[in-house]
């Protein structure tokens, strides 16, 4: 074991002070100002067309939580985050174990891909399969007898939602494939070795071997995946636009249209700092039931 | 004279881009420095040529100005704009709509550009930002709303061009069925394509949102009826329509363009550019028609053109370059690098000097339809019958307050009485606010 020391070990501290601050640079440059930037427009009225910003107090939160879109985006976004969480993490694990014990490198790379395609390029080709004029899945549909029409995905909120939610799971599942997958790896044969010596069948291995050995990262990848769910605007914004009448509209698409829309920095600011709060309120809670970073690190 | 190899180059590209567009080079601006910024959403590759060539002939003449031109989206350039102004550094020629000039002027953004207006002959009223007697916009091009039809699914089925809604419907009932729709109603919540049709349908039945002095009155009497039928005329239209909760308007183009839409509406004539350059074939059966109308022919009207910023540092040598732009053979080449889709603001030049491209000879049945709307189009910032430009109505205007308006009547099947009162009650509220 070398030891540094004088020259070598001032040279060392430089080196890492300077790596700190840039890191610390970093850190204050891509995450404090813009989350701080948000939370200062929530209290102005501000606007592309406004030459300045001025004080606005406590109106556009007034503004936005007397507004029935608002409390209706909120519903359907924890909605459309807890259904998309849910499959996601029953798909990912389950396609995971079975990749693990059935698959092979090829297999392992292609449930991957769809990780790996741009989220605007995914929304895109779920909108031309879907669509009602020219997609796939129409066509298909109609052609094979199944359908007697064209479905308009886009017509009722609950067919909207059905595809956004589709087009997220099929998207973000690969994630928890990836995590869980890593995690396989990491549970001695030996335990399942054990176990079939005592005569246990599959499904008991499942159930009380396999799950209990991944709480750690299932809860990492809840949590995560919750908040990513929660916070995501591209693929909803490019299948839908939010609608029909409001139907996928959720706190990010509101908070986007009072900025964008209704051309309201100030609204926008405070609907995005009350989706910080949720999430912040969110991952306390979450982590204090649950401890996820203590089972990993047990883990 | 010595010239280095960078100059001579410049001079040299700027005599062939003068060459090129006819164009001797002391007819440029002489004399003129700075770093300018350019932003505009007119982003054809064939306009970013024509203006890159114009551009880079004006730097040749003048080598202490460069300009850096951004060609992108109307969204996008609003949002450079912004970020410009809230860092402090004021943009110095935009291109938009006149609506944002409104805006803009509005919160005393912009600086006058009446010298330039007035340079420009035969320029009507109604597509001038004028405000106590300043203009804050030099108008480059006007956009006419007009619809578009199947001639061969007409011809088959026995139909003619319908001229008022009641054919236009029983037309669009007509031809839907067995995969065809009749028509394409855009109700997305956000965007401007879903109001830019509503105005035109609601300008054709009579109906005037906001007063001259600011009031809204959508809501009122004879326009809250005419309003309101509009509305259902609409919502109507839409069963026989293929799902628009989502259009833009480039998914209007791509409806029509699939092969499965009898009728569209469009600004501009883009929608048959793009037909042309992807279906051929059903490019020769789309023929240009007046949208039909609800009471007396009305439509709306686009008007785009550039405004100069108050906090430019260079305001008079963007003035002296839109001036550039703006005027002579530069101006034609310009508005034919969009054949047809930006017109020129005058009728004058739009049925003279406008008329010599091979494109627009050739397409006569399109210049026809837009000299018949010439003199009926109105733009939203002047509404129907309003005398001035208001600011009010363009906050409204470029809000989704009719957008909402529209969806919930045509998505959610609201009663149309009832989301007038609703989106008459939120534009007084943002005009209030403002």
């Amino acid at each position: 074991m070398s030891i540094v020391t004088g020259a070598g070990a001032l040279r060392w501290l430089d080196f890492s002070g300077i790596a700190l601050l840039l890191v610390a640079s970093l850190f204050i440059a891509v995450m404090i100002v813009p989350v701080t930037w948000a939370i200062i427009l929530g209290f102005t009225n501000s606007g592309p067309f406004q030459a300045h910003m001025t004080f606005a107090g406590l109106d556009n939160y007034r503004e936005i939580l007397g507004d029935p879109a608002f409390w209706r985006a909120l519903l359907i976004g924890t909605i459309y985050a807890v259904v998309s969480t849910v499959l996601e993490v029953v798909l990912g694990v389950g396609i995971a174990i079975l990749i693990f014990r059935h698959g092979s490198p090829f297999v392992t790379s292609f449930a991957l891909m769809p990780y790996m395609i741009p989220t605007v390029t995914t929304a895109l080709v779920w909108r031309w399969m879907t669509d009602s004029l020219n997609g796939i899945f129409n066509q298909l549909m109609v052609q094979s007898g199944l359908l007697d029409q064209a479905i308009e995905f886009t017509s009722t909120g609950v067919l909207a939602m059905s595809l956004v939610t589709a087009a997220s799971v099929w998207q973000f599942t690969p994630f928890v494939i990836l995590v869980i997958l890593a995690n396989l790896g990491t549970i001695s044969p030996s335990v399942y070795e054990a176990a079939r010596v005592d005569g246990v069948t599959w499904w008991q291995e499942l159930i009380y071997i396999t799950i209990p050995m991944l709480r750690a990262p299932i809860l990492l990848v809840i949590l995560l995946r919750g908040i990513w769910m929660f916070n995501r605007f591209d693929i909803i914004w490019l299948l839908t636009s939010g609608g029909p009448i409001g139907g996928t509209t959720t706190l990010p698409l509101y908070a986007y249209v009072q900025a964008f829309g209704n051309n309201n920095y100030g609204v926008g600011g405070a609907a995005s700092t009350v989706i910080f709060l949720i999430l912040l309120v969110f991952g306390i809670v979450y982590i204090r039931a649950f401890h996820p970073e203590r089972e990993v690190a047990r883990g | 004279m010595n010239l280095t190899r960078a100059e001579f180059l410049k001079l040299a590209l700027g005599a062939g881009a003068g060459a090129t567009l006819g164009l001797p080079l002391k007819a440029f601006a002489a004399g003129l420095t700075g770093t300018i910024s350019y932003l505009t959403y007119e982003s054809l590759p064939t306009t970013k040529k024509v203006t890159g060539d114009l551009i880079a002939a004006l730097e040749a003449a003048n080598p202490g100005l460069k300009i850096n031109p951004l060609f992108t989206s109307p969204e996008a350039v609003r949002k450079q704009v912004a970020s410009m102004l809230q860092s402090g550094t004021a943009p110095d020629i935009v291109n938009l709509d006149i609506e944002d000039a409104m805006l803009y002027a509005n919160s005393g953004l912009l600086e006058p550009v009446s010298d330039v207006v007035g340079r420009i002959k035969n320029l009507p009223d109604r597509w001038r930002a004028r405000v106590d007697g300043q203009d804050y916009f030099v108008p480059m091009g006007v956009k006419f709303t007009y619809s578009w039809y199947r001639s061969d699914l007409f011809e088959k089925a026995g139909l003619q061009p319908p001229k008022t809604w009641s054919e236009f419907e029983a037309a669009a009932k007509k031809l839907t069925g067995g995969g065809q729709f009749g028509y394409v109603v855009s109700s997305n919540e956000t965007g401007d394509n879903p109001v830019s049709s509503l105005f035109s349908y609601a300008f054709s039945n009579g109906v005037n949102f906001v007063d001259d002095d600011g009031n809204v009155v959508f809501d009122q009497a004879g326009n809250k009826a005419a309003l309101a039928e509009t509305l259902a005329f609409i919502a109507r239209m839409s069963k026989f329509s293929p799902s628009g909760t989502n259009f833009g308007w480039g998914d209007i183009i791509n409806s029509f363009a699939s092969g499965k839409v009898a009728m569209a509406d469009y600004i501009g004539s883009r929608l048959y550019a793009v037909t042309a350059q992807n279906n051929p074939q059903l490019a020769e059966v789309t023929k240009p028609m007046v949208q039909p109308y609800g009471k007396a022919p009305a439509n709306r009207l686009s008007a785009e053109g550039f405004m100069v910023f108050r906090g430019s540092q260079n305001k008079d040598v963007a003035k002296q370059i839109i001036s550039y732009l703006r005027e002579g053979q530069r101006y034609f080449d310009y508005l034919w690098s969009i054949p047809l889709h930006v017109l020129p603001t005058t009728k004058e030049d739009f049925l003279g000097e406008f008329q010599k491209n091979e494109f627009v000879q050739k397409h006569q049945n399109i210049a026809k339809v837009v000299e018949s709307v010439w003199d009926q189009a109105r733009n939203p910032v002047y509404d129907l019958n309003g005398k001035k430009p208001l600011w009010q109505r363009a906050k409204i205007y470029t809000s989704t307050v009719y957008n909402k308006m529209l969806a919930s009547v045509v998505q959610g099947g609201a009663d149309p009485a009832a989301a007038i009162d609703q989106a008459a009650k939120a534009a007084r509220s943002l005009i209030k606010n403002a």
